[in-house]
């Protein structure tokens, strides 16, 4: 049975060859986003998967790991503040919400700063009644959560790993964009 | 706002924190060498690829202090990070040990710590943290 690397790579190998014969400017860009995309997952799964077999992890730590290795676009224009309670995480939510955390990290970078010189993203995480909520803020000029959301590859992919933990996804406007993922902690569903 | 972190207190009265905003000068961690003591892997492995990254010669990460007072040993680290509570071992007597050998010591922690530690380690950073605030607190470690 091959592992979940294994399985990425091979997806890797076939974006890239499809990407390679692809025709057209608009098919190569999107298989583009496609590839980076598994790539990010690649390296989700290398941080967050947990060699020891460690069954829990604490919030701050979970998401001083995030916060160690997002990738942010532009990173000395960007401040990333990060705020958690006391809690621990069942590890089979860490790699989704870890994935979570790198798409609405990146977006609130690239998007809040809209041509200002400098964006602040504050990402944070509390319990709340039967589980979590998980926040990712920026004071740019914020937006909202439209139906075609869905189909694009990040916010497409925040909702789908957001349902993988049985979770619901809303996004504030106020000052900023204001994205909340909650997710009932699994202990609590039985 | 998020509202404020409820945590369990291992003391009351906290360290004085770095000065997390202050701007720093690039390259200047390239070659020092560098002690991880972490017990959970994703944030031990985390430090250590943003600690390579940034040109460091990094040991460990050590995951109990009897690792991290070999490591210390062999590869004589001039900075040490190190998580306070490692699955329930307190790193007290460690810090104490690396003070006592020189080595600049940055405490990282969820919890705040105890107050008599403030003498011996060169700043503290209450998780979560991210790599600006700890590279920032390493560079101050160093003058």
């Amino acid at each position: 049975m091959p592992n979940g690397s294994s399985i990425l790579r091979l997806i890797d190998a076939v974006l890239k060859e499809t990407q390679r014969q692809a025709r057209g400017t608009e098919a190569r860009r999107l298989l583009q986003h496609a590839i980076q995309r598994v790539a990010a997952i690649s390296a989700a799964q290398g941080l967050l998967h947990d060699p020891d077999g460690v069954t829990r992890i604490n919030c701050w730590d979970l998401l001083t790991a995030i916060c160690l290795t997002v990738p942010l676009p532009m990173q000395d224009r960007v401040e990333l503040l990060c705020e958690s309670g006391a809690g621990d995480l069942a590890s089979e939510t860490a790699m989704p919400l870890g994935l979570i955390a790198k798409e609405l990290i990146t977006n609130a970078a690239k998007h809040g700063l809209a041509g200002r010189s400098k964006v602040t993203v504050r990402i944070g995480m509390r319990r709340e009644a039967g589980g979590y909520v998980f926040t990712v803020e920026d004071d740019g000029p914020g937006f909202v959560l439209q139906p075609d959301h869905a189909r694009s590859l990040g916010l497409g992919l925040v909702m789908a790993l957001t349902r993988q933990l049985n979770g619901t996804f809303e996004v504030e406007r106020g000052p900023g964009a204001r994205c909340m993922v909650r997710f009932p902690d699994p202990r609590t569903l039985n | 706002m998020f509202p404020p972190p409820a945590r369990f207190l291992l003391e009351e009265a906290p360290l004085p924190m770095s000065h997390l905003r202050e701007p720093v000068k690039p390259g200047d961690l390239r070659g020092v060498r560098v002690l991880v003591v972490e017990d959970q892997w994703h944030v031990a492995n985390a430090l250590r690829s943003l600690l390579e990254l940034e040109g460091m010669e990094v040991s460990g990460p050590a995951g109990k202090t009897a690792d991290a007072h070999r490591l210390a040993d062999e590869y004589k680290p001039e900075l040490a990070v190190v998580d306070i509570n490692l699955k329930g071992e307190m790193a007290y007597s460690l810090i104490d040990d690396l003070h006592d050998r020189g080595v600049r010591v940055v405490v990282i922690s969820g919890y705040a710590v105890l107050p008599r530690l403030s003498a011996k380690v060169a700043a503290v950073l209450q998780k979560p943290f991210n790599g600006p605030e700890l590279l920032a607190s390493l560079r101050r470690a160093l003058l």
